[in-house]
Parts: C-alpha cells; sequence; structure tokens
C-alpha cells in the first residue's frame, strides 16, 4: 500500500476514535512539529514547575546592577534605564526553524524572576526545591545576595507599608482572596492602533516634539503656574525614549543574530533565505511599522515580550485576527507573496511563541494557575466598529492552526454575534468538537452594552474590547486600554457565608476575620441570616477593593511602567505614566467559589427556617464539626435545592444575592471613577481554594473542591439537562448584574459528529445567545479518555481540556484538579 | 488590642531576615497549629493556637518552638510541589523534610 494510502487511513482512523492529538501531529507540517515539540511547557503541576525548568538569574543581575548603579535618578528613570541594560545585556537565542525571534530569558528553559516585585517572591524562589539553576550551590549564593539586596527596597516591601496594617496581615493569610496591587504585577491591554501605526521611531518623535515644547515653556520667559507639572513629564518621556531606544537595539540583536547564523553558519539554501529574512525583519520592527504579516507577527511578539521584560504580565489582551487582518490580506490576497500553508507556519508558531513564555510566580499564582503561566485568552472576531461582522480568512486559519498545534495557551474567546458567518463557526465548532476546551463563546451585543454599562465606554469603542484575562472585555482604544490588574481584587466569596454563620470568625485559619454579625444560633428568621452575610461579603469587597485602589493610586510613583507607557498614545499625549489612573477604567471583583452562596443560603432557608427541620445551633454544630458525625443531616442539606435544574426556589436566592451585590458594587468607586463590578469565575482556585473554606450549608466538607464556573451548577449538581442549566443562567441580569461570568459544560463527543452535530451545537448556541447569557465553554472528552491519560500520561501529552477560564494540557495537571474535570456532568444537546 | 502595626512589621520583616535564621529542632514549620501564608511559600505564616490580641501571632516556618506549650508535631508534611498545591499539610521550604 502507498505510503500516501497509509497515511489517509491512519487519518480516517484516528478521525473516527477522535485521537485529535495524534492527528494534529500527522497534519501539521514538519517544521511546526519540530517547534512544537521542542518548547518547554513552563505552566506548574500542582505547584511546582516541571522537571528541567530553571530560573533565569541573567535579567535580575543586570537589573540589580544597573539598579544600583543609578541610585541618584528617580525610580521611572532608574527602572528605565536598569530594563535597557537587560535589554542591551541579555544573551539572545533563535530557535532552529523557527521564523519568530524573541523571549523572556536567555534560555528557552529557563523562567524568568523579577526581584524587584515583591520579597515574599524572592523567598518563594530562594525555597523552591526544583528551579534553582546548576551549581545549585554556587546559585543560591548569587540569589541571597540578590534577595538581601532587593527584599527590604522591593515595591511591595514600601506598598504594604502604606496599606492598613490589619488589612495586610489577614491579605497575607491568603485565606479571603488575593491581590497584589502592583502595576509590575498583573497585565495590560495593548493599544496596537498606535504602536503598529507609527513604530517606536515614530513614537519617538512625537516624544521629542512634546519635550522640545515643555522645555519651551519652562525655559522661556516666565511659565503659567500650569506648565511647571512640564517638570514632571519631561522625566517621564525621557523614560519612555530610554525604554524605547534600548527595546530598538535589542530587537537588532536579533537581526544581527540572525544574519550572523545565515551567514557563517546556515548551509541550508532555504534556511539561510529565512534567517535573512528573519535579519531584516527584526531590523525593521518595532523600530518603523509592518508592512508584511511576518513583520507584524513580529512586532506583535517583540511588544508582548518587552512588555514582560517589564512586568510579569499574567495575562494577554489580543484581537489577532484584527489588527493582523491587513496584513495577511496584502500578502495573501493582493501582492500573493505568501501562500496559506506559510500563513499556517507563521501563525502557528505565533502562538507557540506565546505558549512557551514562563516567570517564576508566587505559590499561589503557581497553583491556582497550574498547567499554564497565566491566562492568555486571544479574542477573535465580533463586530467592526460600525457593527459589521468581523469575521475574516484569518480568522480561520488562527482556527484551524489551534487544532494544529494544540497549545493550552493562548486559547481563544469568541465573540458570537448573530451575523457571524457560518464557516467560521463551523471552524469555532471543530475546534470545540476535537477538544479544545476552546474557543470559549462570549456574547458580544451582550458584553458591548455590558461595557458600556458598567464603564461607559462609547458604542463604537465598546466594539473594540478584548478579553483582558480569562473573561472580563475592554476596549484596546487609546482612552479604554488597561494599564493594571484592577481584577487584583479577588474574593474568596464562600468566605462571606462561612463568616455569617460564626460571626466573622475563620474556622480553619481559627481567628476573627470578618465583622461581627451576631450568633447565628439565635438567627430567627432567613433574613437575618441573609442580612449577616450581606454584611459579610461587603466587608470582602470593601477589603480588596480599598487595598487594589490604593495599589493604583499610587502606582505612578512607587510602581511606574516607562515601556508600557510609551506604547500607550494617553500617556504619551499626557505626559504621564501608564499606571496613571488616567483611562476611562475597567476594574472589577473578581469572585471565586460564589456560586455556593446562593446554594448555601437557599439550603438552610428550606430546611431551617421554611421546613424547621433543623435548628441554626444543629447546623452550627454540624458545620463546626466538618459534618462529621451529621452524615444522615448533610445529606439532606445536599439534596435541598440546587442551582443550575431551573427551580425557582433556589434561583431566586441566587438572583437576590446576584442583585443585591451589583448594588452595592454600583456604589463603590475605583481611582477612576468607576464602579466595581462583580466578575464571578474561579480559574484552578476552585481546587486549591478547597483547603481554605470550611464546611458550608451546601453538604460540603472542608477540603472539598468548589463549585468549577462563575454561573456553573456544582460538579453532578445539575441534573435537569442542559436546557435547565440555560434556564437557571439565563435570570441572571448579564449586562447589570455582573462584569461577566463563567459557565462550564461538557459535552458528549458522539453527539457532535458531522453536519447533524454542528446544527445540534449551533442551535445550542443560538438559544444561549437568545438568552443573553454571556459566556459559555465547553469540555468534548470522554471520561474514559481521560482516566486513559491519568494511567498512561505519556501517551497524551496534547489532551487538553478546560478548566475555569483557561485551558491547560491534561497531563500537567495534578491528580485532584484532573478527577474535577471528570466529576463534571456531560450533558446531551442532541436529539 | 491587637497591635496591628507590629503583626504586618513582623510578618514583612521577619520574611525577610528569617533565611539568617538555622531550622530549630523543634519549629513551627513542624506544628499542625502552623497556618502558613498561602500567597507564598516564604514560610511565614501564623499560629492558629496563640494569639496577639485577637488575632493569631505571627510566626514562620523556621520559629524555635521548643518552649512552646502548644506545639504538636504535625503527622504529615508534605514537601513535593509536583502533584500538591496549599494545604495544612504542605510545607515545601528547603529545611524541611517529607514525613
Amino acid at each position: 500500500m502507498p505510503v500516501s494510502e497509509l497515511k489517509t487511513r491512519e487519518i480516517e482512523e484516528m478521525e473516527k476514535t477522535g485521537q485529535w492529538w495524534w492527528l494534529a501531529e500527522k497534519q501539521r507540517s514538519e517544521r511546526l512539529n519540530y517547534l512544537r515539540k521542542a518548547v518547554w511547557v513552563k505552566g506548574a503541576r500542582g505547584s511546582g514547575y516541571l522537571p528541567g525548568i530553571k530560573l533565569d538569574l541573567q535579567r535580575a543581575l543586570w537589573y540589580t546592577k544597573t539598579w544600583r548603579e543609578n541610585d541618584s535618578d528617580t525610580p521611572t528613570i532608574r527602572r528605565a534605564k536598569a530594563l535597557a541594560s537587560v535589554w542591551d545585556n541579555i544573551e539572545i537565542f533563535i530557535l532552529d526553524h523557527s521564523q519568530i525571534a524573541g523571549y523572556v530569558g536567555s534560555r528557552p528553559h529557563t523562567v524568568s524572576w523579577n526581584p524587584e516585585i515583591i520579597y515574599l517572591m524572592n523567598e518563594d524562589a530562594y525555597n523552591d526545591r526544583t528551579v534553582i539553576p546548576e551549581p545549585e550551590k554556587e546559585s543560591l549564593k548569587v540569589m541571597r545576595e540578590i534577595c538581601d539586596y532587593w527584599n527590604p527596597r522591593t515595591i511591595g516591601t514600601k506598598g504594604m507599608q502604606m496599606l492598613s496594617p490589619e488589612d495586610v496581615v489577614k491579605a497575607l493569610t491568603g485565606f479571603i482572596g488575593w491581590g497584589l496591587p502592583l502595576s509590575s504585577v498583573g497585565y495590560s491591554t495593548k493599544q496596537f492602533d498606535f504602536f503598529m501605526k507609527l513604530g517606536f521611531n515614530g513614537i519617538l518623535k512625537i516624544i521629542d516634539q512634546k519635550m522640545n515644547e515643555a522645555r519651551e515653556k519652562l525655559y522661556q520667559g516666565v511659565p503659567r503656574p500650569e506648565d511647571y507639572d512640564y517638570f514632571d513629564k519631561l522625566e517621564v518621556w525621557e523614560a519612555m525614549k530610554i525604554t524605547l531606544e534600548a527595546a530598538i537595539r535589542w530587537a537588532r540583536r536579533y537581526s544581527r543574530l540572525a544574519r550572523i547564523i545565515a551567514e557563517n553558519f546556515e548551509t541550508d539554501p532555504k534556511r539561510k533565505k529565512e534567517l535573512l529574512r528573519m535579519a531584516e525583519t527584526c531590523w525593521k520592527v518595532p523600530a518603523e511599522p509592518p508592512d508584511h504579516l511576518w513583520e507584524s507577527l513580529q512586532f506583535d511578539h517583540f511588544v508582548q515580550i518587552l512588555a514582560r521584560y517589564e512586568a510579569l504580565e499574567g495575562a494577554w489582551p489580543a484581537r489577532p485576527d484584527y489588527w493582523h487582518w491587513p496584513y495577511y490580506n496584502r500578502d495573501v490576497n493582493e501582492e500573493k507573496n505568501l501562500s496559506r500553508e506559510e500563513v499556517i507556519d507563521l501563525v502557528g508558531e505565533f502562538m507557540i511563541r506565546a505558549y512557551e513564555v514562563g516567570f517564576f510566580w508566587l505559590l499561589l499564582a503557581r497553583d491556582t494557575l497550574q498547567g499554564i503561566t497565566g491566562t492568555w485568552v486571544w479574542t477573535l472576531v465580533g463586530v467592526n466598529e460600525d457593527g459589521t461582522d468581523a469575521c475574516n480568512d484569518l480568522t480561520d486559519i488562527f482556527l484551524e492552526t489551534a487544532r494544529l498545534v494544540r497549545v493550552s495557551n493562548p486559547t481563544f474567546g469568541f465573540r458570537y454575534h448573530p451575523n457571524a458567518r457560518i464557516q467560521t463557526l463551523k471552524q469555532v465548532f471543530e475546534c470545540i468538537r476535537q477538544g479544545l476546551g476552546y474557543p470559549a463563546m462570549r456574547n458580544d451585543p451582550v458584553l458591548v452594552a455590558n461595557a458600556m454599562h458598567w464603564h461607559s465606554h462609547p458604542l463604537k469603542e465598546a466594539r473594540r474590547w478584548v478579553h483582558q484575562a480569562c473573561m472580563s472585555p475592554c476596549p484596546d482604544t487609546k482612552m479604554g486600554s488597561q494599564p493594571f490588574r484592577m481584577a487584583h481584587a479577588t474574593v474568596i466569596a464562600a468566605k462571606a457565608i462561612e463568616y455569617a454563620v460564626f460571626d466573622g470568625w475563620d474556622p480553619v485559619l481559627r481567628m476573627q476575620m470578618g465583622p461581627h454579625t451576631g450568633d447565628a444560633s439565635q438567627f430567627e428568621s432567613f433574613e437575618e441570616l441573609y442580612n449577616a452575610w450581606y454584611e459579610q461579603i461587603k466587608w470582602l469587597i470593601n477589603f480588596w477593593t480599598r487595598i487594589v485602589g490604593s495599589g493604583r493610586a499610587k502606582a505612578e510613583k512607587l510602581d511606574p511602567r516607562p515601556f508600557l507607557s510609551a506604547i500607550y498614545e494617553r500617556s504619551v499625549d499626557l505626559g504621564v505614566d501608564a499606571a496613571n489612573p488616567s483611562e476611562r477604567g475597567n476594574s472589577w471583583v473578581t469572585f471565586f467559589a460564589w456560586m455556593e452562596t446562593g446554594d448555601s443560603l437557599a439550603a438552610v432557608k428550606k430546611l431551617v427556617f421554611d421546613e424547621k427541620k433543623y435548628t441554626m445551633a444543629q447546623l452550627l454544630e454540624a458545620m463546626q464539626n466538618n459534618w462529621e458525625g451529621y452524615e444522615e443531616m448533610r445529606m439532606e442539606f445536599v439534596q435541598a435545592p440546587k442551582w443550575g435544574n431551573d427551580d425557582d426556589y433556589v434561583d431566586r436566592v441566587h438572583i437576590r444575592c446576584h442583585e443585591d451585590v451589583a448594588r452595592y458594587c454600583w456604589e463603590i468607586r475605583d481611582p477612576m471613577g468607576n464602579p466595581w463590578p462583580p466578575l464571578p469565575e474561579n480559574i484552578a482556585a476552585y481546587v486549591t481554594n478547597g483547603s481554605k473554606v470550611g464546611a458550608l450549608p451546601n453538604g460540603r466538607k472542608l477540603g472539598d473542591t468548589l463549585y468549577d464556573g462563575g454561573c456553573s451548577p456544582g460538579a453532578g449538581l445539575d441534573k435537569k439537562g442542559p436546557t435547565a442549566v440555560l434556564r437557571s443562567v439565563a435570570k441572571i441580569d448579564h449586562i447589570g448584574s455582573v462584569r461577566a461570568t463563567l459557565l462550564n459544560q461538557r459535552l458528549s463527543p458522539i453527539q457532535l459528529t458531522g453536519e447533524k452535530g454542528f446544527q445540534f451545537w449551533l442551535n445550542y448556541i443560538k438559544t444561549w445567545a437568545d438568552l443573553g447569557i454571556d459566556h459559555v465553554q465547553f469540555n468534548v472528552v470522554d471520561n474514559e479518555v481521560l482516566k486513559a491519560a491519568q494511567q498512561e500520561p505519556e501517551k497524551y501529552p496534547e489532551l487538553i481540556v478546560r478548566i475555569a477560564g483557561y485551558s491547560a494540557h491534561f497531563v500537567d495537571l495534578n491528580k485532584k484538579t484532573q478527577d474535577t474535570i471528570i466529576a463534571r456532568n456531560v450533558q446531551q444537546i442532541g436529539g | 488590642m491587637t497591635d496591628w502595626n507590629k503583626m504586618r512589621d513582623s510578618l514583612i520583616f521577619g520574611t525577610i531576615n528569617k533565611s539568617k535564621k538555622e531550622m530549630p529542632r523543634v519549629s513551627c514549620g513542624k506544628c499542625e497549629n502552623f497556618r502558613q501564608n498561602s500567597v507564598s511559600a516564604a514560610g511565614d505564616g501564623l499560629c492558629s493556637v496563640q494569639k496577639e490580641g485577637e488575632a493569631n501571632m505571627v510566626v514562620f516556618d523556621n520559629t524555635d518552638a521548643g518552649e512552646c506549650p502548644h506545639f504538636a508535631e504535625i503527622t504529615r508534611i508534605r514537601t513535593n510541589t509536583s502533584e500538591f498545591m496549599w494545604d495544612v499539610h504542605f510545607r515545601p521550604q528547603r529545611q524541611l523534610n517529607e514525613k
């Protein structure tokens, strides 16, 4: 039998049996296959990095050296110079077969360490047993010196001394939420229509012009009172210039390296040609605007990497099909100098280069984002500023390429709207059917309205929204782009239930955390319990928004970002740091473990206050004992009505909680003057927070995993099928009650076969959209496959699952998290 | 009254300086009442029994617990970060051994 026929049969068999990860390997080009397999995975499993991953000490060394040498400069200039020295000196590399250059580190297996951020991360790194580079003893000596210099001086050390001492102590337990309110940790929306249009040299020209005008105002005649602000602005512009010039030099080091390899070492003429094109590209961008797709992708990648040298950017807001389309169109449709296959190679590598990016994170981030480095959720499609469909051929290529490279980062969020073209929806469906767990489906008209409601973005700008991390939409415009992770205000919402029951006492930490809201054993009505809960949740919201708001208000002085400022039109125009709260705003409070609230309150309402089967005193005793010895009683609380079954008894309680919290979140304001809308979701925190949240009235015990979504039913508690789930979820006002919320659903692979499967899925999506729900994401993998992968992980390296807001390779997760995926109900959506 | 200022400074500067101290034979890191900071593996945390005012006392994994009347030796220590995440038995610091 000819080889091609054998391959065809093999492929058909794989399609039939749903072995998509093997199929991808057969179908992708040799180049993509090499690049995909050569990549080092930087996500943690459990809370440890995978074997072979090591800290990169070069950035830490160069940054520290230059910082110390410039102690007479202001923090902004000092930081710019320190970054410039890293970009001028860190060792660089170009991988074999690669066409896109740039990495945050001197070796592909390293994770970057930024010692200036917070002493906790430094001690965490020093204590880590696997990431210290060899020779370990010498590395530890170098690290100790760096830690000892930075620990008293880190941005976090200074920031924490600014905050309420009580808040700092309680925050550092990690029991009520998380948040490092620093611009050095988080993420930023990039304003593509500014830097891609001008190139860095174009921005430098504008800055020079502004500096000349400022000097004229300050140095000639008598300045007006308001002109004295130009002294501060000159410093900010100077810092921007230092970073932009250094960034161009850094990119041109790649250009020289590519040329050296091509002219001195490469013997393959085809590869030599590629390297010379890389040399030309890296010389041109980011200094000048791109003209071709390979230049625009390289430009984009450079910008993302440069921003990650400056800060630990844990998300990657982007809309690649929208911003790279003009270059694709020119190369493929007009000038015809790129074939479709060549585009797939470029796009595939663009995704792989993003996948390989890694940092050393704090334990908390390693835990809660296990399997990945950060939530790189790239946005596809949606509408154009005029409301027309933004689907294009490059969208389809991104979706097709995702199935070939099967990386778990980036993933996609698809802005679904009623006019999205069918051929693109079929590509989306194929990704879901082939078990990628993405794209997540986002309801575009709902989220455009939501962005206008909460943050007053004008319609045209709201239509430019991109995912900030997993969920939250924010425009990538001059006044919309968000420079700072306001989601640092993250609340473990289930704690409010515990605190309402135990009068603010934390039974796991054994400490008074929340306010005193009364002895719950004496409560005589459901309203008393509800009011106690409401006080506790408000306390948690206040706690984290106060901390994050303070961090944001002080960030431009404490934690400036000269490079990010330089690529923001708003900052260049105003002469202020990107961290200055001058954007329109996009704050939100992330609620982990939120949906336990309604289920718990409803169970108490029914069994204690309506049916009077138990007293509050009995409930307190059972919860204090973690339900041990109260199994019969616990089962009644488990069997009480639960969310996701279209049961108005429990759904009304949930909706009341949503509406009351939304009302309060509208009243409180961030430093930009905007409200703090709630955003329930979970990433992998539903697993790790299981050890911090004690027994709950929904029957849950300490240590059990929490519900996995933001509006998903608890695992196995949705017993009435997918329509009932949608009906429950549709009772939430997805514009006025939440910033966004996350719905996880599992579907059986069998029902999604062929054209019939597509129609089932499309009908489901149309219903979901008509019901006004803002989000849904799917896992389409059989339990048999997942269990087989637990037994023989080496056979399933590219098997992907959706966690909660992000995807990960199943074998990169610890067993506890794997088991939670297996435990989710599989819904039947077809006839 | 809780002296929150003192507690905050103990947490911050105690963590910064803790590496200069050796791990004692009997330490808070080996006690089941230790609730270490779940934000990082720096080894800082609170004792869930001893109080400073209304709050829990600041301690570290290498705080000497030799004289502590509440010391209760932990039955299990998990140092393997590749599988486990934070829980009350999680002690990934390099000075502690799996148990």
